[in-house]
């Protein structure tokens, strides 16, 4: 009964995965229709002495940490604050969750609109109150922390949204039992709330660098990689080799690189959470 | 020693009055019980007295003290939750040690002090575990032992057997007890399960409606009920109610018409009826003895058999009474019985609902509870 069912996903998951994998071998070329050249580890050779790949994983890293951790550490602020409402915090949770239904090439033209020098209000604020002159997404430096804000500013509700839930799930009274013990709302918040929590905030930590990893539109839109490859994360450069340069067997080499990366913050991440239930 | 008063307390719910003007005093070392039906105020009055609901008006005193406005922590009092609301993450002996990591207390005494309440628990053996290791009953003695650790002035406990099962909730209660002597402390307690109420309580308040109903021993709350609402609350099977007429209220007692024509002198102080009122008799279902000669008479419509005891609903006149009978009574449905009662034990309500009062106190009235206790400790 299953077979018609797993045939289909097998031809629209395994097939294309091992072509990817016999592409990594070869050298392809578009060129008056589809060839395959077989090419041993070229390919892969590359991939781990390409210095411009080492420094896209490297802008990648800093993008990563600097997104996940600013969107954990607001998202969870944004949580508590909304948690803390008396009332009003369907409107407020609403309101919120703006950004995230906003698709994200949406929310990059957003931003190159707002940040433009000539009309931009963003700019133009920055500008007026001296804190920076000069084309934000045509900087080294501005560029990059303007495409984080802009991942920030669409993904932290979805990290205030998962953690809201978790808090909801800790006991009234396993605080109340707190504040008779005496914890003021630091204590409560560092030895209660925070560890009754933690899994969850895993779970949200997981979600938001999986999709880090892989993120994309923002910066196609907005810098595409610039100024002098400062934004050039590792699918922003994986996007080059493929559909600029179309050094396809290449890219296909850079491709499973980034979903090795994947599979292994994902189990670092399982395990932990595996871990950390069997023990409490 | 610590004593607590509550001055005309009131608590206000968004425009719903819950606690409505509540005036207690408990003395030192006392074991005072709150119960009542479920929404009668008693847990919201416990959180008041806890400080974690606020006051509407009205003052709550500490040994002399105002708390109004004390947070819960430096009231110097402990609560047990009904859900143990123990910290998850924490190990038992983290668990029961928070409040002095909290307030500074360094590593050794810290573990000291829990071992001291583990030992009276007789928790030793847990502390290194987390509380989802543990059973019901071992969570409620380490939520007891967090409350004990502290060393509070008073101890409150909110429904704390009512998760655990029946033969769980036996022991421990005869263990609250234990506790309560060995510590020697004030705690207050509430419940809505009347048979914890009569077996721990030096000191039972009735509340229905955030009001008290009456505030007295067991005993007394048992054998002089102040109006029909406690008559009916404390006492299972409930108490059997009925409308009688008042014939004559002169002299000593009050003599009343019985379903059926009967005629009984009720030992109650009538100064305030007199005769063609209609009272409300009532008699608890133990009190009622089938009787070939006795002035009631009715057919079977359910037997309950316990064992010890058997309860019989008798169709009465078109009322439905309760015995609570001998064990061994070979009655069957649908059998037609005869019966009577002493009238030292009936109750007699104005129309009111307030208790006519006995001429005679009843003797165990002034038992005190630690006198049925000497062989526990």
């Amino acid at each position: 009964m299953m077979s018609p069912a797993l045939f289909l996903l097998a031809l629209i998951t395994l097939v294309p995965f091992f072509s990817i994998i016999w592409m990594s071998f070869n050298d392809v070329s578009l060129m008056g229709g589809l060839s395959m050249t077989f090419s041993g580890l070229d390919n892969w050779q590359r991939v781990f002495t390409d210095p411009d790949i080492r420094a896209s994983w490297l802008i990648s890293l800093v993008y990563f940490l600097s997104t996940v951790g600013l969107e954990m550490l607001i998202g969870t602020v944004m949580a508590l604050l909304v948690y803390s409402l008396r009332r009003g915090s369907n409107i407020v949770i609403s309101l919120l969750l703006i950004p995230m239904f906003i698709a994200p090439v949406i929310v990059g033209l957003l931003g190159r609109f707002m940040l433009d020098p000539s009309h931009g209000l963003y700019a133009w604020i920055l500008n007026e109150t001296g804190l920076f002159d000069g084309n934000i997404l045509g900087s080294v430096g501005s560029a990059m922390a303007a495409v984080i804000l802009m991942d920030v500013w669409e993904w932290t509700p979805l990290v205030a949204l998962i953690v809201l839930a978790g808090l909801t799930s800790v006991p009234e009274d396993t605080l109340e039992a707190a504040e008779m013990d005496g914890a003021n709302y630091r204590q409560k918040l560092l030895y209660i709330i925070l560890p009754s929590i933690s899994n969850i905030l895993l779970v949200a930590l997981l979600i938001r660098a999986m999709d880090a990893i892989r993120f994309f539109a923002i910066i196609f839109i907005t810098t595409n990689g610039g100024p002098a490859d400062s934004t050039k994360i590792i699918p922003i450069r994986l996007y080059d080799i493929a559909f600029r340069f179309f050094d396809l067997g290449y890219a296909a080499a850079v491709g499973i690189t980034m979903l090795v990366f994947s599979i292994l913050v994902a189990n670092a991440f399982t395990k932990l959470l595996k871990r950390r239930e069997s023990a409490s | 020693m610590a004593t607590l008063q509550l001055n005309n307390i009131v608590k206000d719910f968004a425009g719903t009055q819950v606690i409505k003007g509540v005036d207690l005093e408990v003395k030192d070392r006392e074991f005072v019980v709150f119960v009542g039906p479920s929404g009668c105020g008693k847990s919201t009055l416990l959180r008041m007295i806890a400080g974690l609901e606020s006051v509407s008006s009205g003052d709550i005193l500490i040994d002399g003290q105002r708390m109004n406005e004390v947070g819960p922590a430096e009231r110097g009092l402990a609560m047990v939750f009904q859900s143990y609301a123990l910290y998850p993450h924490m190990t038992v002996e983290d668990n029961m040690g928070f409040s002095l990591r909290l307030a500074g207390v360094d590593k050794e005494q810290r573990r000291q002090k829990v071992l001291e309440a583990a030992r009276i628990l007789q928790l030793e053996n847990l502390l290194e575990r987390k509380p989802k290791a543990l059973s019901g009953g071992q969570r409620q003695r380490v939520a007891i032992g967090r409350a004990i650790v502290r060393n509070p002035s008073i101890f409150l406990f909110d429904e704390p057997l009512s998760n655990l099962d029946a033969a769980l909730r036996v022991q421990m209660r005869i263990e609250l007890a234990r506790l309560h002597e060995e510590l020697d402390a004030t705690m207050i307690y509430v419940t809505h399960d009347q048979i914890e109420a009569m077996t721990m309580a030096d000191k039972i308040v009735v509340l229905q409606g955030g009001i008290v109903e009456q505030v007295g021993s067991p005993m007394e709350l048992y054998h002089h009920p102040r109006n029909r609402f406690v008559a009916g609350f404390i006492g299972s099977p409930k108490m059997n109610f009925i409308d009688v007429e008042v014939r004559d209220a002169r002299g000593e007692g009050i003599l009343v018409r019985l379903p059926g024509g009967g005629e009984s002198r009720i030992p109650v102080d009538g100064s305030g009826c007199q005769a063609g009122d209609i009272a409300t008799l009532g008699i608890r279902p133990e009190h009622l003895i089938l009787d070939d000669n006795g002035p009631l008479t009715g057919e079977i419509v359910v037997i309950e058999r316990l064992g010890g005891v058997t309860s019989l609903y008798v169709q009465c006149f078109g009322e439905e009474w309760i015995l609570v009978t001998d064990g061994e009574v070979s009655h069957r449905v649908r059998d037609s019985v005869r019966f009577g009662f002493a009238p030292t034990r009936a109750h007699l309500f104005a129309e009111d609902g307030l208790a006519l009062p006995h001429l005679e106190r009843h003797p165990l009235v002034s038992v005190e509870r630690k006198e049925n206790r000497a062989a526990i400790s």
